[in-house]
Order: structure tokens, then C-alpha cells, then sequence
């Protein structure tokens, strides 16, 4: 890996959306031809694809969602965002991308292993998910009869990144709402600083089809614990294709945000040193997670990281391998503090994590997966006409546990949601939360 | 003035010890008991109008015990309902916990003492339990502890650690004013500044036992033999069930040297019970124990076996069993017993 | 050793926990006295938590 350099991104707000005869972007206005839109997905897997916009506030629930990615680009046809899925995987990601922050590129639709999530844009439950934030263009699909399920993943994966730079080369030209600059983790300037040196761990889930992660295009199973420059997240560098446990999804879009870097970004020379991020696979075997944990443990050491913040991807499968490395932390004497969802029972009684780190004990907690919310009626449904899980029209009100919305306990830590007490109930009396 | 309900068992009101234990619930008007003395501490604010009392063999063993516990307390009208202090003794503490369940999922607040080591704490499900000591010598700690918890919970105050609370609190989900991302960095700053004990997950407890203390003498002691593997006389008079079971059984195993095949089976449904069916002393050892008893190595086999069926068990009756095995042992010569489990 | 029981012995198989049916009659029988003596012991053994006496 090249010397991380300092990176920046251009930030273009979208505002209002719609569909229109020629792709554009004015004034925070961003219209999308359907024509173009169509193009990025033209595939023999798929029969037919439609596109509909959904902003934050309408009352359209989205379900089955999939992926969702941020329309982002460094130059006219991405050159260089999602390496190895647009054009090679480049040996220096590019440095500054263009963002067109407050949309987003939404598959929804069916494909095995995928259990159903749900995006609500109005109501209790949209300021659960990071969707119920962003002018949404829901793609929906018809796989080509015959089609293999994987070609079928593929070609929406493919369309759904073209999608998004194609949305985002119709801001190059306009003047940036913001310039966000960042420093190089780690950072040359701070090299003998007292401050502590505070790095990422994000684990990515490997295994196999429909519930994989992709970085620089290939995926991530079977690799070993490596460091990543953090602004190759900016550029795209990790694509989700992983369907499961929708509350616990790391999408693309999140992924392309990293929470955990932009909260030490937010206080490198502050009160620490950012100093880079290591990416792990999750190995499915007891002696794979050992041996991963351990490398990974000693990368840390290496890099000379004080303290390790650590992300999981998965259900009780993956808190192993969380409390694996935030032990193997500990034990190399690194401060390690972990994200974990609960999975406390609807009374919240239960015992809230399956497989608790034992002497790395800080662990911050992302929510009870049991805990139930009232979604009210929606006047229209996007990525399906019924809710499988429980067999209703997709519009009508119904009861979900937190489990089924859409990146809500956020395991990247983008969520707001909490088990840790004195925050404000989560309650469903029909007015928006927070 | 608020209206209080106790509970208290069978012993704490003055009728009796374990010959008493079985003892249908009754109410009582006013304090009886200790429970004079925590009237006084939460008074005035708090007043006990009742006081309803239930031998323990009955709370903790008898099917809708605690139903019909709790309708004489809501016959009284309570604000709050306390139970307790149980110290260490299971079966009441067994029933202070479910009954304090039960009042909370009635609406009606409710906060019960017991030792942490209480087996019994764990079926509070998420109402308060606060710490008392481990026996009645203590009782002159744990009521003052029990009146401030009291007034607390009666306030509506959610009660913590630093209350003395003990056993599970409940996972209540709420949305912070700041992203996981953010609080994971000012939780690393604090762990980084020494702070080893912040988090925002509590780590897990398990059911702690304090291991008793070893026998003196083996040669003399009597030693129960005990089984979660259902091995049952061939007929299963006593209707063992195969999985999930809501009893436990005994079995005399006077002038009984050896376990037949053929006399004796395993109706356990969570493994294949053709080994313990063709030799059940690969289920209870009795052969070796009569050996050992034979050439002095024991004292005595107890006289009788207990057995359930550990397939599928709920915890709380797993618990329950324990704990009456636990209290029926007491009474016996037994001072060891050997569980051999599947 | 989780479960929090403080003295444990192992054994062979959960459908035979005293009990080897892969050793003779007697070589069985001996084994499983074997195992009852080393229970014995661990009763006669203080601990402070969790132990296990291999038999």
C-alpha cells in the first residue's frame, strides 16, 4: 500500500429529485433520464429494471431492500471510483471525489439468502435507517427468466455503480456546498505527538454468495487482515453484496461514510491521532477466526496503534470474531471498544450478546434487535407489493422488530439507537423520532 | 400516603419453619414481622396495609402459587408490593422473584431483596431486586437498604447498581442524541484514560454458586446419587416425561444392589437410550457406590435416587428442581451428592 | 465450566455419562467405580470456583 496522502471530497447537496429527459444536475436539483438510468443495466440476466424516486418524508415504505450506494465520481465515467467494478482496480485510488450527498441508488427486489428489510421514508421508523435521510431512486427488477440468481446479483451490482457515478458526473461541473479536506491516517504532521493513536477495525462478512463483501472488486474471503488507506472508502473501495439480518446491513452507501472514520477524523489533532483502518474477513471456522484475530491483533501492534475501535458484520456468528480481536487487543496492550447489537428479547431481559468479549470490556451498543416498533399505513410501496415476512400488503400498519429496518442498528455505528439508557424512549405514537 | 403490600413467607411471619412449608397463602392486616420494622423506615410517605404470607414448599412447587398469592395482594389495593428480604433461601426467594414479576406485569410496582447468590433472583424477570445479606442475622442492614429501595421505585426512579440492584436489568432501546461511531471514540478516550469499566454493555452474568465447603470424612458421609438422565423403574409410574419435564421423581434404592436391565429404563428424549437401557448403571453407578459403601470408602448410599429428565428443560424449572433438591437433601443424612448428567 | 457447577468430572458420552459400553463387563465396571472415586474426591476437595476433576 502507497504512503497514505491527504484526500478530499467535493460535496454537491441534493435537494429535490425526479425523473426527466436528460440527466442533470442544478441548484441542488438532480434529474434522472430514464433512458441513461436503463443503460447502466442493460444485461441478459435482467428482463426488464424501472426506476422511481422516494424522498425523505413521502409515505412510501420501501421493502426487500438490497444495496444502496451514494452517487460519488472523480472525473467523467468515475475514473477510479469502485475500483475493479468500473474500469481496474488502480494502484492509487483517486484522491478527491465528487459526492452528491443526500441521494442515494437503492436496489430493491428479490434474491435468495436476502431476508427482507425495510425502509420507511416517513413515520417512527425513517430516522432508523440512513435511507429515510436521502432522495432515494428505488431500481426494481425482473430477472431474465432462467437467469442464474449470482449473474442476476452481479448485474445490479454492476448497474447500481454506474448508476451512481453517472448521477454524480452531472455535478463535475458545479461548484462544490462543501470542500471537505482530510488528512493523511496516519498523519506525517502529528508523527511525535503525545496524542493517542486511534485506528479502525472494520470486519467484513465472507461468505459466499448473496452475503459477501467486495474490495477493489474482488471479494474479501479468504484474504488476510490488511491496513487500508481510508480515503480508498471514499473512493469506493468497498462494495457490499451481503443480504442478511437486515438491522445489522453495512451497505455500500455506509461503508462509503465510514462512521467510525469520520468520528476520529472529526477529532484527529484534537484529542487523538487518526491512524489508519484495518479490514478482516470473518472466517465461518472457530480455528479461522483464531488465526485472523491473531494477525490482525499483531497488524495493529505493528502499526503502532494505541486503541482499536471495531466493527463486526453479522449476528451472533460475528460477535465471536468481534470478541476474538478486541481480546487479542487487549492482550497486545491496545484499547479495544467494540459495536454490538443486542439481542436482548422483546422485554429486553434477555442476555444481550451471545459471545461477549471476556477481557476487553468496552463495548458500545447499537440497539435491541428484538425491540418492536408500530409502523404506521403507507400510501405507497416500493420493491415489492407484499411484506413476505408476515404475508401483509406492503402498505399497510404493522408491528416489526427493530431486526427488519433497514441498517438500524448499524454496525458501523452510524445508528443513534441504544440500549445504553438516558436517551430518549423509541416510541411509536406515530410522531417522527428525534 | 402510599399503600404497600409485603410478602413474606412462612417463617418471617411466625407460624413456622419447614413444617410449615407448606402452607396455603394468607393475608394479613398491617405489618407482621420485620415488616414492622420497614413500616417505620418508609413511613410516613409509605404505609404496609397488608401483609401476605405463603409457606415456600407452596410458592415455589405448587402450579398458580403464585396466582393466588398475588390476588390476595391486589385485594389489598397496593401502590407498591415488596418482597422479602429472602437472604439466601431459595424457594422463597423463588417466590419473592415471581411474585415481583407479576406485579410489575400487573402495573403495579414492585421491588423485592434477596442475596445475589439467591438462585431464585434470576425470575425477577426485569423487576428491581436490591442486594440483602446472605441470612437473617443481617436483617438489621438489609431493611434499611430495602426501605430506601422503597421509597425509590416508589417515586418511579429506575433503580441501578449504585442502588444495591442486583440481577438483570432490563435492555431498554432509546435513541441517543450522538451516531454508535461517536460514542465509541469517547468511550475509547475513557478507556484509554484509565477508565476499565465504562461500557455501555454490561458483560453477561452467569448464575453464580458459591461451591459449598468439602466434606470432612468421606468414610462417613452418606452420598446421594442423583440424575437428569430419566432413568426411571421400567413401568414410569410417576409419568417422567421425555423432554421438557415439569417434575422430578424418587426412587427407593433400599436392598438394591445392582440396576437390571430390564427393571429400569431411560425415558430421556435428547439421546439414543440403548446403552443405558441395556446396563442402567451407565446412567446411576450404583454397583461401584454399594462397592464403595461395602469396603468403607462411603459411609451410606442414600436411600433413594432423584431423577428428572434434562431435555429441553426450561430454566426456571431447572432451577426449581435444583433448589428442591437442594432443600430436601438438606433434611436427609445426605451431605454430598453426585448428579451424573447427559 | 461456564455453567458455573464447581466441581466437574468428566465423562465419556453423553448417552453413558458412567458408562463405557466400548471396554469388557468387568474393565467397564471398574472404570465406573474409577469415576465415583474421583467424584468422591472432588467432594472432599475445597474450590473457590469452577474445577474439573479429570477422572
Amino acid at each position: 500500500m502507497d504512503q497514505p496522502a491527504a484526500s478530499a471530497r467535493l460535496v454537491h447537496d441534493v435537494r429535490a429529485v425526479g425523473l426527466g429527459r436528460a440527466t442533470s444536475y442544478q441548484g441542488g436539483a438532480l434529474t434522472v433520464a430514464g433512458a441513461d438510468a436503463q443503460a447502466c443495466f442493460a444485461d441478459p440476466s435482467l428482463a426488464s429494471v424501472s426506476f422511481s424516486w422516494s424522498s425523505p418524508g413521502d409515505p412510501t415504505r420501501i421493502v426487500k431492500v438490497l444495496d444502496a450506494v451514494e452517487p460519488r465520481t472523480a472525473g467523467t465515467g468515475g475514473a477510479g471510483v469502485f475500483p475493479g467494478f468500473l474500469g481496474p482496480a488502480a494502484a492509487h485510488p483517486p484522491r478527491t471525489v465528487h459526492v452528491l450527498r443526500g441521494a442515494a441508488v437503492v436496489v430493491a427486489g428479490f434474491l435468495p439468502r436476502a431476508q427482507e428489510a425495510v425502509v420507511d421514508m416517513s413515520g417512527p421508523a425513517a430516522a432508523l435507517s440512513p435511507l429515510g435521510a436521502t432522495h432515494n431512486l428505488v431500481v426494481e427488477f425482473e430477472p431474465a427468466p432462467a437467469a442464474p440468481w449470482e449473474d442476476v446479483d452481479v448485474a445490479l451490482r454492476r448497474g447500481s455503480l454506474a448508476l451512481a457515478v453517472l448521477l454524480a458526473d452531472a455535478a463535475l461541473d458545479a461548484p462544490p456546498d462543501a470542500e471537505e479536506r482530510f488528512a493523511p491516517a496516519p498523519d506525517p504532521d502529528l508523527a511525535g505527538s503525545d496524542l493517542p493513536a486511534v485506528a479502525g477495525l472494520t470486519n467484513l462478512q465472507t461468505q459466499g454468495a448473496f452475503k459477501d463483501v467486495f474490495v477493489g472488486g474482488t471479494s474479501f474471503s479468504g484474504s488476510t487482515p490488511a491496513l487500508l488507506d481510508p480515503a480508498a472508502l471514499d473512493a469506493g473501495m468497498i462494495v457490499s453484496g451481503q443480504f442478511g439480518h437486515p438491522s445489522l446491513k453495512n451497505p455500500t452507501i455506509v461503508h462509503q461514510n465510514s462512521p467510525v472514520v469520520a468520528a476520529l477524523r472529526a477529532r484527529h489533532g484534537v484529542d487523538l491521532r487518526f491512524a489508519g483502518l484495518v479490514i478482516s474477513p470473518e472466517p465461518v471456522d472457530a480455528a479461522g477466526k483464531e488465526r485472523v484475530s491473531a494477525q490482525a491483533a499483531e497488524l495493529c501492534a505493528a502499526a503502532g496503534f494505541d486503541a482499536v475501535i471495531v466493527t463486526k458484520e453479522g449476528g451472533g456468528n460475528a460477535d465471536g470474531d468481534m470478541a476474538l480481536k478486541m481480546d487479542a487487543l487487549e492482550d497486545l496492550g491496545i484499547a479495544a471498544v467494540g459495536l454490538f447489537a443486542e439481542m436482548a428479547g422483546p422485554d429486553g431481559t434477555g442476555p444481550p450478546i451471545v459471545v461477549p468479549p471476556e477481557r476487553a470490556t468496552a463495548m458500545v451498543s447499537t440497539g435491541n434487535y428484538d425491540h418492536r416498533l408500530a409502523l404506521p399505513a403507507m400510501e405507497r410501496a416500493l420493491g415489492g407489493a407484499e411484506l413476505a415476512l408476515l404475508s401483509v400488503p406492503a402498505t399497510e400498519a404493522m408491528e416489526l422488530p427493530v431486526a427488519v429496518l433497514y441498517a438500524s442498528l448499524s454496525p458501523l455505528g452510524w445508528g443513534r439507537l441504544t440500549c445504553a439508557g438516558d436517551a430518549v424512549a423509541v416510541t411509536s405514537n406515530g410522531e417522527d423520532v428525534g | 400516603m402510599s399503600r404497600i403490600v409485603h410478602y413474606l413467607n412462612q417463617f418471617f411471619t411466625g407460624v413456622g419453619g419447614e413444617d410449615a412449608a407448606g402452607m396455603a397463602p394468607v393475608s394479613m392486616p398491617g405489618p407482621v414481622g420485620p415488616g414492622r420494622r420497614l413500616g417505620d423506615l418508609i413511613g410516613p410517605d409509605h404505609e404496609i396495609v397488608a401483609t401476605v404470607s405463603c409457606g415456600d414448599d407452596y410458592a415455589a412447587g405448587v402450579d398458580g402459587a403464585i396466582d393466588e398469592v398475588m390476588a390476595l395482594v391486589l385485594a389489598a389495593e397496593p401502590d407498591l408490593v415488596v418482597a422479602g428480604p429472602a437472604f439466601t433461601s431459595g424457594r422463597y426467594g423463588l417466590a419473592c422473584a415471581r411474585l415481583v414479576a407479576a406485579a410489575t406485569a400487573a402495573g403495579v410496582p414492585a421491588v423485592a431483596a434477596m442475596h445475589p447468590d439467591n438462585p431464585g433472583l434470576e425470575e425477577a424477570g426485569g423487576a428491581p431486586v436490591v442486594a440483602s445479606t446472605d441470612t437473617a442475622r443481617g436483617m438489621g442492614t438489609s431493611l434499611p437498604a430495602l426501605a430506601t429501595a422503597v421509597a425509590a421505585v416508589a417515586e418511579g426512579r429506575t433503580l441501578t447498581a449504585a442502588d444495591g440492584r442486583v440481577g438483570a436489568v432490563p435492555r431498554i432501546t432509546s435513541l441517543s442524541d450522538r451516531s454508535a461511531a461517536d460514542r465509541a471514540v469517547a468511550l475509547t478516550l475513557k478507556r484509554l484514560g484509565g477508565d476499565r469499566h465504562a461500557t455501555e454493555v454490561p458483560l453477561p452474568r452467569f448464575d453464580k454458586v458459591t461451591p459449598a465447603a468439602p466434606v470432612d470424612d468421606v468414610r462417613q458421609v452418606t452420598v446421594a446419587f442423583v440424575t437428569e438422565g430419566g432413568l426411571v423403574p421400567d413401568a414410569n409410574p410417576g409419568s417422567l416425561e421425555s423432554a421438557r419435564a415439569t417434575r422430578w421423581l424418587r426412587y427407593s434404592l433400599e436392598g438394591t444392589d445392582t440396576l437390571e436391565p430390564g427393571q429400569w429404563r431411560s425415558v430421556h428424549g435428547g439421546f439414543s437410550t440403548a446403552w443405558a437401557n441395556a446396563d442402567p448403571m451407565r446412567i446411576l453407578p450404583l454397583d461401584a457406590a454399594r462397592q464403595l459403601e461395602r469396603e468403607g470408602a462411603i459411609g451410606r448410599v442414600l436411600g433413594e435416587y432423584y431423577v428428572t429428565t434434562g431435555n429441553g428443560t426450561s430454566v426456571g424449572n431447572a432451577r426449581r428442581f435444583g433448589i428442591e433438591w437442594a432443600a430436601d437433601l438438606h433434611h436427609s443424612e445426605a451431605r454430598a451428592a453426585v448428579l451424573t448428567a447427559t | 465450566m461456564r455453567v458455573g457447577a464447581p466441581r466437574i468430572v468428566p465423562t465419556r458420552g453423553i448417552p453413558y455419562p458412567t458408562g463405557d459400553p466400548s471396554l469388557e463387563g468387568d474393565a467397564e465396571r471398574a472404570w465406573r467405580r474409577r469415576l465415583v472415586e474421583r467424584a468422591l474426591e472432588a467432594v472432599a476437595t475445597t474450590v473457590h470456583e469452577p474445577t474439573v476433576f479429570e477422572p
